[in-house]
Order: structure tokens, then sequence, then C-alpha cells
């Protein structure tokens, strides 16, 4: 299942990989939000990182 | 410039559009915006953080302006007058009094029309939204009139045609009926239903019941899909571990699904080896920067990888600095946790910043651009004080790429940028002589060499990293991959 932080995560890659970086800078900072807030688990964090 | 709040006399179809578009068109990002407890969204090319509806405003040309982030941003303008005249060179709705686009122009313009628009008008962002969103629209009530026609044709053919058979026995049409006859079927068959159809909860439990109680696993039919599963031929496998196979442990049943998202899926599997696998957009270079980096301390290891030979950029955009092909990729588990995840004490905090610039300068010096070295992908682990570094997608092989990156870290790569000044790595100390401070150094250092090679440091910088190879060379002119490698050493020489 899609969780909000991979799927900002990967977004990100993909707009990086478009080579857009604004949106990729956007997205970033969504996800780093998410995880300030303590909404992202373990599982999570390892997934987007290895995606 | 006159104030648009709600006591002001500014037209309402207009905020009601907005509204609109807001809510439909980044429906997704509001909800995650919501989550987090203010919006940061996408807007029209604007970034609108706090978007006030009170304070938007209206300049005396027609513009509509709002406050974002404190800041002003242009949103667009609303045409309230007909025998507004056009002026010359203007752009958007302001320039021809005929593009109102309300609910009116939409109900009573023809799609050809609408479509015209969009091709040959100068429109707004919100405007051509607007329209493409009644395109769409229109599209699919005639889906819909054509699934009608189809439904009433099947109707039309009952009695004349016998409905046709799965391998089950079962009509096609009814989907899958779970009853005694159905349970009643050979186990491999049972399994199939289980592998290929869509079942609710409560029938699959009752399938699974079923072949359990015979004796049989229904694990084969837990099995992912092999989505993607690339054809040998045109693949190309990447050795890590002697006699691994990605894609076969990629598809193994008892993996465990760490996530999902628009690159593809990642499941922690207990090999062997156990690890990580991954399926989806694999990058250029991917393997190769994971092959040059074992052994180096800074990567866990790499497993091995099949990779489609076709190789392509992702479509839309500006296109990236390198392209991706589907594949699997297996790879350790990091050691430690995200820089991203780890809120640390100072002293620890200082240990994490300087194995981040230690990490850059051994990659680097092995010949390999990240590209992406946020905290997301830099693991620390507190208990060895080690640093190690994942996702290797935007990564770029070349000795002038990682030239190019470790100049950058301060100007040029915001998210090492980001990375050191939210992680506390201060320059300039009294006396300081911490890891990041001998890279500002080393960086003035090779600075130096380069200006002596008639290379412009500022056109370094202005690239800064995910540049293409090819522009990345034009740039650093002559300089051979030696000579970008001699310049890192000297750059990296005792951080």
């Amino acid at each position: 299942m899609a969780t909000k932080y991979v799927e900002l995560m990967s977004k990100r890659k993909e707009a990086l990989f478009k080579g857009d970086e604004k949106t990729a800078e956007k997205l970033l900072v969504l996800a780093e939000k998410l995880a300030e807030k303590g909404k992202v688990s373990d599982d999570e964090f390892l997934a987007a990182a290895y995606l | 410039m006159k104030k648009m709040s709600q006591h002001g006399g500014f037209d309402p179809t207009f905020e009601k559009l907005v509204r609109e578009e807001l809510t439909t068109e980044f429906s997704e990002e509001l909800s995650w915006a919501d989550e987090i407890g203010e919006w940061n969204v996408g807007d029209f090319g604007e970034v609108m953080d706090g978007f006030d509806f009170s304070q938007l405003c209206q300049r005396t040309d027609g513009s509509l302006y709002g406050i974002a982030g404190g800041k002003q941003c242009r949103i667009g303008t609303p045409t309230t007058a007909r025998d507004k005249p056009v002026r010359a060179g203007a752009r958007g709705a302001g320039a021809d009094p005929s593009r109102q686009i309300n609910k009116r122009f939409l109900r009573e313009v023809t799609t050809q029309k609408l479509q015209q628009y969009l091709n040959e008008r100068k429109l707004y962002g919100y405007q051509r939204k607007v329209i493409e969103a009644e395109l769409k629209r229109r599209e699919g009530a005639g889906n819909a009139t054509a699934a009608l026609k189809a439904l009433q044709a099947r109707l039309d053919n009952v009695g004349k045609k016998p409905a046709e058979k799965t391998p089950y026995g079962l009509d096609k049409d009814l989907g899958v009926m779970v009853n005694k006859k159905l349970l009643a079927q050979d186990t491999a068959i049972l399994q199939r239903i289980l592998r290929e159809r869509s079942l609710n909860p409560n029938q699959r439990a009752r399938v699974e019941e079923e072949v359990a109680g015979r004796g049989e696993s229904p694990a084969s039919a837990q099995a992912p899909p092999k989505r993607g599963a690339l054809k040998q031929k045109g693949s190309t496998k990447i050795e890590g571990v002697p006699g691994y196979d990605a894609a076969s442990v990629y598809n193994r049943p008892d993996n465990e699904k760490l996530g999902e998202g628009a690159m593809g899926a990642a499941y922690r599997t207990k090999g062997p080896p156990p690890g990580v696998v991954k399926e989806g957009a694999i990058g250029e270079q991917e393997a190769a920067a994971w092959q040059r980096l074992q052994g180096s301390g800074r990567v866990p290891e790499f497993h091995g990888a099949v990779v489609s030979t076709d190789m392509k950029s992702v479509e839309g955009g500006l296109g990236g600095h390198v392209r991706e092909a589907k594949g699997f990729l297996g790879m350790g588990e990091a050691q430690g946790k995200p820089a991203a995840q780890l809120y640390l004490d100072r002293e620890n905090q200082q240990k994490l910043v300087d194995e981040y610039v230690r990490t850059r300068r051994d990659i680097h010096l092995r010949g390999v651009a990240h590209n992406d070295m946020h905290g997301g992908n830099f693991f620390f682990d507190t208990n060895t004080g080690k640093g190690q570094l994942v996702d290797f997608g935007l990564a770029q092989v070349s000795y002038k790429a990682a030239l190019v990156e470790a100049i950058s870290t301060f100007e040029g790569d915001w998210q090492a940028e980001t990375f050191l000044t939210r992680r506390g790595g201060v320059l300039g100390a009294p006396g300081a002589t911490t890891p990041l401070d001998r890279l500002e150094k080393g960086i003035d250092r090779a600075e130096r060499i380069l200006q002596r090679r008639g290379i412009s440091p500022e056109a370094v910088h202005r690239a800064g990293i995910r540049t293409p190879q090819a522009e990345i060379d034009q740039i650093l002119g002559p300089m051979t991959e030696d000579q970008a490698k001699a310049t890192i050493e000297y750059l990296y020489d005792g951080v």
C-alpha cells in the first residue's frame, strides 16, 4: 500500500528524473514536514530511501 | 491597488473558480497539507503558503494578487467588463473580453470551440484548467453513452449466444461465486482462483481455509504478482552476490512489503542474502554506482540487479540528467536510521555532520556523484558513529560529475546546503577544524586549480549537481577524468 511519505518521495524522485527541480523541492518539503510530525514509520523511511 | 476582500466588490465567480480548482486539481496535495496542518500547494506555477482569500487584491489592470507566505503572488485576471479595451501585447483574459471562463461560458460553448480555445488562445493557468476539466467531463459523458450502447447491445443478445465459460466452470460475467460447488474443485484450481481472481476478504478466507484444510499451502497464491517481469532477452544482469537473481528474489512469497510509489515498490526479503529488493525505475548508472562503491564501507552490500536494456528518459518536464529503465535491484539494509528520522544531541549532531562530509568524500574519491544526498538517503548509526548512503537512482559514475558535486556542497546542491544548515554545520567558528571547515578550505583550493586551468568556478556552481554529463564535459573543458580525480583528492586532503 502506498503511504503518503513514500508516495511523496517517489513522486519527488520522478520529478528529478524529469529535471523538474522546483516540484522536487516542494515535495521534499512536504515529506519532511510529515517526518517532523512523527507520521512516518521506520518501514516507510526505508522504502522511500530505497525506491 | 484596490483591495478585493469579501466586503469589496470582487467577482465571486472568480473566487469560486479558484476554490474549485484548488480542491479538484490539488485535492491530493491539500489532503496531505491538511494533515500536516498547513497549505503548501503548487498553484498556477506559484507556491501558496497559507493562502488567504480575504487578502485578494486587484490591481488597476485587472490582475488578481493574493498574499501567500507574506509575499504577493499573482493568481490571475478575472474579466468582468466585456467592453474593456484590448491592450496591445496584453496576455490572458484581460486581453480578450470574450474569454470570461465561467459556468455560463462552459455551458454555451461547444466542445470543438473549447478545444480551439485551448489550442489557439493565450489563457491563464486557471482558465486552461477549467476548460480542460470541462472537456474531460464531456469526454467522460461520451464514454458513458458508449457504455450504455454496449450494455444495450449485450441485452439485445441475451438468449442468442451462450455465455462464455471460465476454466473453473463458472459464468465469467457472474464473477467468482464461492459456494460448495466451487470449493469442491481441485486444489490447483482453487489456488489459481486465489491468484488470479478478484475476491472479497470473506471469499478469500473461505477458499484459503479450504486449501489449507487439504494440507496444501495457499502461499503460492499470495506471491506478489510478477509485475513488469523482464524478458531475459531484453535485460542486463549486473552481478553482485554470485548466483543472486533480483527478479526471483522480488517474487518470493515471504517477502514483506515496505512501500510503493510512483517509481516502484520495495520489499524486505529474508534472502539469502537478507536485505531489500526493489522493482521499478532503475537509474541509468545506479547499479554501476553500487558496484563501484562496494568495499568503501559507505554503502550496504550490493546483491545484484536485472535491468531492461530499454533505457529512456522519463517523459515530461525538461528532461533529467540521467535516463531510467525498468528492473529489479537487491541490496543489504543500511546500518542505523535515516538522518531525517534522527533527533540528536549536539555532540551526536556534530558526529552526524562529520560523517555526512566524510561519506561525500569517500564516494567522490571513488568517482561517484550521488546527486540526491538529502537526510532520507543518508543513514547514521548512533552506536558506531558511522554513516552510509543508499538510493543511487540519480547517480553519475564519473570523476568529473563527482568533482562538480564536491565543489557544489555549499552552492549548487540545495539538498546538501539544507542538510548542513539544519544539522548545525557551522563554518568559521574560531579555531574550528571540523571536516566541514576543512572541506570549505579544500573547495577554495580546488576552485583555484580550476581557475588556473581556465575553468570558471562560477559556471560549476551555476550548473550544480544533476547536470547532464555532456554539459559537465563542456564546463570542465579539456579536463580529463584523471585530472578530475586528482583535483578531488586535493579538495578532500585532510577532510
